[in-house]
Protein backbone atom coordinates (compact mmCIF):
# COMPACT_ATOMS: atom_id res chain seq x y z
CA UNK A 1 0.00 0.00 0.00
CA UNK A 2 1.20 3.35 -1.15
CA UNK A 3 0.23 7.09 0.22
CA UNK A 4 0.54 9.50 -2.58
CA UNK A 5 0.19 13.49 -1.70
CA UNK A 6 -0.38 15.56 -5.10
CA UNK A 7 -0.14 19.45 -4.16
CA UNK A 8 -2.29 21.66 -6.18
CA UNK A 9 1.46 23.61 -7.43
CA UNK A 10 4.09 22.18 -8.48
CA UNK A 11 6.98 22.13 -5.40
CA UNK A 12 10.24 24.23 -5.81
CA UNK A 13 13.54 23.17 -4.43
CA UNK A 14 13.48 24.63 -1.13
CA UNK A 15 9.77 23.29 0.03
CA UNK A 16 10.56 20.06 -0.99
CA UNK A 17 13.44 19.85 1.23
CA UNK A 18 11.19 20.94 4.05
CA UNK A 19 8.42 18.26 3.42
CA UNK A 20 10.69 15.48 2.59
CA UNK A 21 12.60 16.05 5.97
CA UNK A 22 9.34 16.55 8.20
CA UNK A 23 8.12 13.05 6.16
CA UNK A 24 11.52 11.40 7.56
CA UNK A 25 10.83 12.86 10.96
CA UNK A 26 7.68 10.78 11.45
CA UNK A 27 9.71 7.65 11.36
CA UNK A 28 6.96 5.87 9.44
CA UNK A 29 8.84 5.53 5.98
CA UNK A 30 10.47 3.11 4.50
CA UNK A 31 10.77 4.77 0.53
CA UNK A 32 10.40 8.51 -0.77
CA UNK A 33 9.30 8.87 -4.44
CA UNK A 34 9.33 12.34 -6.49
CA UNK A 35 7.45 12.44 -9.67
CA UNK A 36 7.30 15.17 -12.21
CA UNK A 37 8.47 16.43 -15.12
CA UNK A 38 12.16 16.31 -16.03
CA UNK A 39 13.71 19.88 -15.07
CA UNK A 40 16.06 21.14 -18.37
CA UNK A 41 19.69 21.04 -17.66
CA UNK A 42 20.04 23.41 -20.68
CA UNK A 43 17.45 25.04 -23.08
CA UNK A 44 18.09 26.13 -26.63
CA UNK A 45 16.87 30.07 -26.90
CA UNK A 46 17.09 32.39 -30.00
CA UNK A 47 20.14 34.91 -29.54
CA UNK A 48 20.57 37.81 -32.37
CA UNK A 49 24.39 37.91 -30.94
CA UNK A 50 25.01 34.39 -32.09
CA UNK A 51 25.31 33.76 -35.75
CA UNK A 52 23.33 30.92 -35.88
CA UNK A 53 20.50 32.66 -34.15
CA UNK A 54 20.10 30.38 -31.08
CA UNK A 55 21.64 30.01 -27.86
CA UNK A 56 22.32 27.28 -25.48
CA UNK A 57 21.31 28.34 -21.90
CA UNK A 58 21.91 26.48 -18.93
CA UNK A 59 21.36 26.27 -15.09
CA UNK A 60 17.65 26.55 -13.59
CA UNK A 61 17.13 27.12 -9.77
CA UNK A 62 15.48 24.66 -8.92
CA UNK A 63 18.39 22.48 -10.16
CA UNK A 64 20.55 21.85 -7.27
CA UNK A 65 21.34 19.03 -4.69
CA UNK A 66 18.91 19.17 -1.82
CA UNK A 67 19.97 17.98 1.79
CA UNK A 68 17.50 14.49 2.45
CA UNK A 69 17.74 13.21 6.01
CA UNK A 70 21.39 13.26 6.45
CA UNK A 71 22.67 13.17 2.94
CA UNK A 72 22.25 15.16 -0.22
CA UNK A 73 20.32 14.17 -3.45
CA UNK A 74 20.33 15.79 -6.41
CA UNK A 75 16.77 17.08 -7.71
CA UNK A 76 16.57 16.17 -11.04
CA UNK A 77 12.47 16.83 -11.59
CA UNK A 78 10.18 19.56 -10.77
CA UNK A 79 7.87 17.80 -8.11
CA UNK A 80 4.54 17.26 -8.76
CA UNK A 81 3.96 14.06 -6.61
CA UNK A 82 5.69 12.63 -3.72
CA UNK A 83 4.94 8.68 -3.16
CA UNK A 84 5.24 7.68 0.15
CA UNK A 85 5.70 3.51 0.62
CA UNK A 86 5.07 3.06 4.74
CA UNK A 87 6.87 0.74 6.44
CA UNK A 88 4.93 -2.22 6.90
CA UNK A 89 3.11 -2.98 10.07
CA UNK A 90 2.92 1.03 10.32
CA UNK A 91 -1.16 2.35 11.80
CA UNK A 92 -2.58 3.99 8.29
CA UNK A 93 -4.71 5.98 9.70
CA UNK A 94 -2.61 7.64 12.32
CA UNK A 95 -0.12 7.80 9.24
CA UNK A 96 -2.64 9.73 6.95
CA UNK A 97 -3.67 11.62 9.95
CA UNK A 98 -0.15 12.72 10.46
CA UNK A 99 0.76 13.20 6.92
CA UNK A 100 -2.44 15.59 6.58
CA UNK A 101 -1.52 17.82 9.75
CA UNK A 102 2.03 18.27 7.83
CA UNK A 103 0.74 19.00 4.76
CA UNK A 104 -1.27 21.79 6.22
CA UNK A 105 1.30 23.85 7.56
CA UNK A 106 4.09 22.98 4.24
CA UNK A 107 1.28 22.73 1.28
CA UNK A 108 -0.84 26.11 1.83
CA UNK A 109 -1.83 26.03 -1.53
CA UNK A 110 -4.09 22.89 -1.51
CA UNK A 111 -3.16 18.96 -1.73
CA UNK A 112 -4.69 15.90 -2.34
CA UNK A 113 -3.97 12.69 -0.54
CA UNK A 114 -4.54 9.10 -1.41
CA UNK A 115 -4.31 5.57 -0.83
CA UNK A 116 -3.67 2.98 -3.23
CA UNK A 117 -0.78 1.35 -5.14
CA UNK A 118 0.92 4.26 -7.75
CA UNK A 119 4.21 1.72 -8.65
CA UNK A 120 4.61 -0.93 -10.32
CA UNK A 121 4.31 -4.42 -8.85
CA UNK A 122 5.03 -6.63 -11.52
CA UNK A 123 6.73 -5.91 -14.73
CA UNK A 124 4.60 -5.22 -18.03
CA UNK A 125 4.89 -6.46 -21.36
CA UNK A 126 6.95 -3.09 -22.78
CA UNK A 127 9.11 -3.47 -19.77
CA UNK A 128 9.80 -7.12 -20.47
CA UNK A 129 10.61 -5.99 -24.15
CA UNK A 130 12.82 -3.70 -22.84
CA UNK A 131 15.01 -6.39 -20.91
CA UNK A 132 14.54 -8.54 -23.74
CA UNK A 133 16.37 -5.77 -25.95
CA UNK A 134 18.92 -4.56 -23.69
CA UNK B 1 -38.97 47.31 -38.93
CA UNK B 2 -37.32 47.09 -35.62
CA UNK B 3 -33.57 48.26 -35.35
CA UNK B 4 -31.30 45.57 -35.04
CA UNK B 5 -29.87 45.38 -31.38
CA UNK B 6 -26.62 43.24 -31.30
CA UNK B 7 -26.44 40.32 -28.64
CA UNK B 8 -23.11 39.27 -27.21
CA UNK B 9 -23.63 36.47 -24.61
CA UNK B 10 -25.74 34.48 -23.59
CA UNK B 11 -26.45 33.32 -19.94
CA UNK B 12 -26.61 34.65 -16.45
CA UNK B 13 -23.40 33.35 -14.75
CA UNK B 14 -20.56 35.59 -13.41
CA UNK B 15 -18.20 34.18 -16.77
CA UNK B 16 -21.40 34.80 -18.96
CA UNK B 17 -21.44 38.01 -17.70
CA UNK B 18 -17.77 38.68 -18.01
CA UNK B 19 -17.74 37.93 -21.50
CA UNK B 20 -20.62 40.32 -22.38
CA UNK B 21 -18.81 42.94 -20.49
CA UNK B 22 -15.33 42.24 -22.54
CA UNK B 23 -17.09 41.45 -25.82
CA UNK B 24 -19.60 44.94 -26.17
CA UNK B 25 -17.05 47.45 -27.30
CA UNK B 26 -19.44 50.23 -25.37
CA UNK B 27 -17.90 49.27 -21.78
CA UNK B 28 -14.47 49.93 -20.96
CA UNK B 29 -12.19 47.68 -19.83
CA UNK B 30 -10.57 48.29 -16.69
CA UNK B 31 -7.42 49.94 -16.45
CA UNK B 32 -5.35 47.92 -13.23
CA UNK B 33 -1.46 48.51 -14.17
CA UNK B 34 0.58 51.10 -16.10
CA UNK B 35 3.55 49.73 -18.49
CA UNK B 36 5.57 52.50 -20.51
CA UNK B 37 5.63 52.94 -23.95
CA UNK B 38 9.20 52.02 -23.74
CA UNK B 39 9.30 48.89 -21.37
CA UNK B 40 6.46 47.29 -23.84
CA UNK B 41 8.02 47.74 -27.12
CA UNK B 42 10.95 46.18 -25.38
CA UNK B 43 8.78 42.82 -24.10
CA UNK B 44 7.47 42.44 -27.97
CA UNK B 45 11.28 42.81 -29.17
CA UNK B 46 9.72 44.23 -32.89
CA UNK B 47 12.00 47.30 -32.63
CA UNK B 48 14.18 48.64 -30.49
CA UNK B 49 12.62 51.68 -28.18
CA UNK B 50 12.45 55.21 -29.86
CA UNK B 51 13.45 53.52 -33.43
CA UNK B 52 11.42 54.21 -36.30
CA UNK B 53 8.53 52.05 -37.56
CA UNK B 54 10.05 50.49 -40.77
CA UNK B 55 8.00 50.28 -43.64
CA UNK B 56 6.39 47.43 -46.64
CA UNK B 57 5.51 50.15 -48.61
CA UNK B 58 5.48 54.37 -49.06
CA UNK B 59 2.59 56.02 -47.17
CA UNK B 60 -1.00 55.72 -48.62
CA UNK B 61 -1.11 59.67 -49.40
CA UNK B 62 1.84 59.34 -51.68
CA UNK B 63 0.64 56.19 -53.65
CA UNK B 64 -1.64 56.34 -56.27
CA UNK B 65 -4.51 53.73 -55.06
CA UNK B 66 -6.81 53.02 -57.96
CA UNK B 67 -10.42 54.50 -57.77
CA UNK B 68 -12.45 52.00 -55.92
CA UNK B 69 -15.75 52.94 -53.53
CA UNK B 70 -14.75 50.58 -50.65
CA UNK B 71 -11.72 52.82 -50.14
CA UNK B 72 -13.66 55.66 -49.48
CA UNK B 73 -15.94 54.54 -47.28
CA UNK B 74 -13.14 52.33 -45.07
CA UNK B 75 -10.85 54.71 -43.55
CA UNK B 76 -7.41 52.88 -43.19
CA UNK B 77 -5.72 52.32 -39.51
CA UNK B 78 -2.80 54.65 -38.35
CA UNK B 79 -0.31 51.45 -39.35
CA UNK B 80 -1.72 51.29 -42.48
CA UNK B 81 -1.36 54.47 -43.48
CA UNK B 82 2.15 54.66 -42.74
CA UNK B 83 2.80 51.31 -44.62
CA UNK B 84 4.01 49.51 -41.56
CA UNK B 85 5.14 46.34 -41.12
CA UNK B 86 2.72 43.12 -40.18
CA UNK B 87 4.21 42.09 -36.96
CA UNK B 88 2.23 40.08 -33.92
CA UNK B 89 1.78 39.88 -30.07
CA UNK B 90 0.65 36.43 -28.51
CA UNK B 91 -1.38 35.95 -25.77
CA UNK B 92 -1.17 32.44 -23.53
CA UNK B 93 -4.10 32.20 -21.10
CA UNK B 94 -3.74 29.21 -18.09
CA UNK B 95 -6.83 27.14 -17.56
CA UNK B 96 -6.42 28.36 -13.87
CA UNK B 97 -8.57 31.54 -13.74
CA UNK B 98 -7.06 33.89 -16.49
CA UNK B 99 -9.07 36.78 -16.99
CA UNK B 100 -9.16 36.04 -20.75
CA UNK B 101 -9.35 33.15 -23.15
CA UNK B 102 -8.16 32.94 -26.29
CA UNK B 103 -11.62 32.37 -27.90
CA UNK B 104 -13.29 35.29 -25.93
CA UNK B 105 -10.40 37.71 -26.73
CA UNK B 106 -10.47 36.32 -30.45
CA UNK B 107 -13.88 37.32 -30.57
CA UNK B 108 -13.50 40.71 -28.36
CA UNK B 109 -10.42 41.60 -31.36
CA UNK B 110 -13.52 41.54 -33.38
CA UNK B 111 -16.32 43.62 -31.95
CA UNK B 112 -13.55 46.20 -30.71
CA UNK B 113 -10.95 47.18 -32.96
CA UNK B 114 -10.07 47.30 -36.60
CA UNK B 115 -7.43 46.21 -38.91
CA UNK B 116 -6.21 43.34 -36.83
CA UNK B 117 -5.78 39.21 -37.64
CA UNK B 118 -6.55 37.36 -34.85
CA UNK B 119 -5.98 33.81 -34.33
CA UNK B 120 -7.30 31.40 -32.10
CA UNK B 121 -6.06 27.79 -30.71
CA UNK B 122 -6.51 25.93 -27.42
CA UNK B 123 -4.01 27.50 -25.51
CA UNK B 124 -2.73 30.98 -27.02
CA UNK B 125 -3.89 33.80 -29.13
CA UNK B 126 -2.01 35.37 -31.99
CA UNK B 127 -2.82 38.91 -33.00
CA UNK B 128 -1.32 40.12 -36.28
CA UNK B 129 -2.06 43.18 -37.99
CA UNK B 130 0.85 46.61 -38.23
CA UNK B 131 3.14 47.67 -36.10
CA UNK B 132 1.74 50.83 -34.60
CA UNK B 133 -1.92 49.14 -34.40
CA UNK B 134 -0.09 45.88 -32.51
CA UNK B 135 1.35 48.48 -29.96
CA UNK B 136 -1.80 49.97 -28.92
CA UNK B 137 -3.58 46.74 -29.03
CA UNK B 138 -1.42 45.33 -26.51
CA UNK B 139 -0.86 48.16 -24.33
CA UNK B 140 -4.59 48.31 -23.89
CA UNK B 141 -5.03 44.29 -23.53
CA UNK B 142 -1.51 44.28 -21.16
CA UNK B 143 -2.93 47.42 -18.90
CA UNK B 144 -6.06 46.34 -18.29
CA UNK B 145 -8.69 43.65 -16.44
CA UNK B 146 -8.11 41.42 -19.26
CA UNK B 147 -4.75 40.32 -18.21
CA UNK B 148 -2.83 39.07 -15.13
CA UNK B 149 0.76 39.11 -15.20
CA UNK B 150 0.82 35.31 -13.65
CA UNK B 151 -1.99 33.48 -15.32
CA UNK B 152 -1.64 35.69 -18.81
CA UNK B 153 2.20 35.70 -20.63
CA UNK B 154 3.31 37.32 -24.00
CA UNK B 155 4.61 34.60 -25.74
CA UNK B 156 6.36 34.33 -29.37
CA UNK B 157 6.73 31.35 -29.31
CA UNK B 158 6.81 27.43 -26.75
CA UNK B 159 3.58 28.47 -25.96
CA UNK B 160 3.17 25.58 -23.92
CA UNK B 161 2.01 25.58 -20.28
CA UNK B 162 -1.44 26.95 -20.23
CA UNK B 163 -2.50 23.53 -19.08
CA UNK B 164 0.19 22.82 -16.17
CA UNK B 165 -0.13 23.05 -13.01
CA UNK B 166 1.10 26.47 -11.80
CA UNK B 167 4.70 26.93 -9.20
CA UNK B 168 4.45 28.27 -5.89
CA UNK B 169 4.31 31.87 -6.95
CA UNK B 170 1.31 31.16 -8.84
CA UNK B 171 3.07 31.55 -12.40
CA UNK B 172 2.30 29.53 -15.44
CA UNK B 173 4.66 27.28 -16.65
CA UNK B 174 7.12 28.55 -19.27
CA UNK B 175 10.00 26.57 -20.95
CA UNK B 176 12.13 29.64 -22.08
CA UNK B 177 11.50 31.47 -18.89
CA UNK B 178 10.34 34.57 -20.30
CA UNK B 179 9.46 36.35 -16.85
CA UNK B 180 10.04 35.35 -12.85
CA UNK B 181 8.15 36.48 -9.84
CA UNK B 182 10.65 39.21 -8.15
CA UNK B 183 9.70 37.97 -4.22
CA UNK B 184 10.93 41.45 -2.95
CA UNK B 185 8.93 43.61 -4.79
CA UNK B 186 5.99 40.96 -5.53
CA UNK B 187 5.62 41.53 -8.87
CA UNK B 188 6.40 39.52 -12.17
CA UNK B 189 9.02 40.72 -14.59
CA UNK B 190 9.71 39.78 -18.12
CA UNK B 191 13.80 38.96 -18.46
CA UNK B 192 13.18 37.97 -21.83
CA UNK B 193 11.47 39.88 -24.63
CA UNK B 194 8.23 37.54 -25.86
CA UNK B 195 10.83 35.80 -28.53
CA UNK B 196 12.97 34.98 -25.71
CA UNK B 197 15.79 37.13 -26.46
CA UNK B 198 16.84 38.34 -22.99
CA UNK B 199 16.26 42.44 -22.14
CA UNK B 200 19.46 44.40 -21.08
CA UNK B 201 16.86 44.96 -17.67
CA UNK B 202 13.87 43.51 -16.48
CA UNK B 203 10.50 44.85 -17.20
CA UNK B 204 8.24 45.13 -14.39
CA UNK B 205 4.47 44.22 -15.71
CA UNK B 206 2.57 44.92 -12.36
CA UNK B 207 1.59 42.92 -9.53
CA UNK B 208 -0.49 39.33 -9.85
CA UNK B 209 -4.56 39.32 -8.85
CA UNK B 210 -5.32 37.54 -5.99
CA UNK B 211 -7.03 34.31 -6.63
CA UNK B 212 -10.84 35.47 -5.59
CA UNK B 213 -10.21 38.70 -7.69
CA UNK B 214 -9.05 36.06 -10.75
CA UNK B 215 -12.45 34.06 -10.03
CA UNK B 216 -14.50 37.31 -10.30
CA UNK B 217 -13.14 38.82 -13.21
CA UNK B 218 -12.59 35.57 -15.52
CA UNK B 219 -14.62 34.53 -18.70
CA UNK B 220 -13.83 30.53 -17.89
CA UNK B 221 -16.15 27.78 -16.96
CA UNK B 222 -14.43 25.34 -14.40
CA UNK B 223 -15.91 22.25 -12.54
CA UNK B 224 -14.54 23.71 -9.17
CA UNK B 225 -16.18 27.09 -9.73
CA UNK B 226 -18.97 27.76 -11.94
CA UNK B 227 -20.00 24.60 -13.65
CA UNK B 228 -21.13 25.16 -17.78
CA UNK B 229 -23.94 23.37 -16.64
CA UNK B 230 -25.04 25.35 -14.14
CA UNK B 231 -25.41 28.46 -16.71
CA UNK B 232 -29.30 27.39 -17.59
CA UNK B 233 -30.20 29.86 -20.32
CA UNK B 234 -26.50 29.24 -21.80
CA UNK B 235 -27.49 25.70 -21.74
CA UNK B 236 -30.57 25.99 -23.48
CA UNK B 237 -29.27 28.48 -26.06
CA UNK B 238 -26.51 25.48 -26.69
CA UNK B 239 -28.96 23.16 -27.06
CA UNK B 240 -31.13 25.12 -29.45
CA UNK B 241 -28.45 25.80 -31.83
CA UNK B 242 -27.59 21.93 -31.71
CA UNK B 243 -31.05 21.58 -32.45
CA UNK B 244 -31.93 23.65 -34.95
CA UNK B 245 -29.41 22.92 -37.46
CA UNK B 246 -29.62 18.86 -36.64
CA UNK B 247 -33.37 19.25 -37.69
CA UNK B 248 -33.37 22.26 -40.31
CA UNK B 249 -29.99 22.24 -41.44
CA UNK B 250 -29.15 24.81 -44.12
CA UNK B 251 -32.89 25.09 -44.99
CA UNK B 252 -34.79 27.83 -43.58
CA UNK B 253 -37.65 26.65 -43.77
CA UNK B 254 -37.28 23.94 -41.60
CA UNK B 255 -36.84 26.07 -38.70
CA UNK B 256 -40.81 27.39 -38.51
CA UNK B 257 -42.26 25.74 -35.34
CA UNK B 258 -39.12 24.53 -33.59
Amino acid sequence: MEIEIFPRRLLSADRVEKILNSIIRLGMVENIILHGPKLPKYVVVPSREHPMGIRVETGHEDLRKIRFGSEEVELTVKVGRIIIQPIKGVDLDVFLERLKEMCNEQLPFGFDIRVGQFTKTQPTISDSMREYLL
Amino acid sequence: MSTYVRQFYPGTSQSSINRRKYLDPKTKYEKLRSVSDEDLVRVLGHRKPGEAYKTVHPPLEEMKEPEDPIRKIVEPTPGTKAGDRIRFVQFTDSVYFSPMAPYVRTWAMYSRYRGLDPGVLSGRNPIEGRERDIEKVAKELVETEVFDPARTALRGYTVHGHALRLDENGLMFDAVRRYTFNKAKGVVEYVKDQLGVPLDKPVEIGVPLPENELKKRTVQFRIDHIKFVDDKPLLNYIHRNFELRCRSGFNPEGVKGI
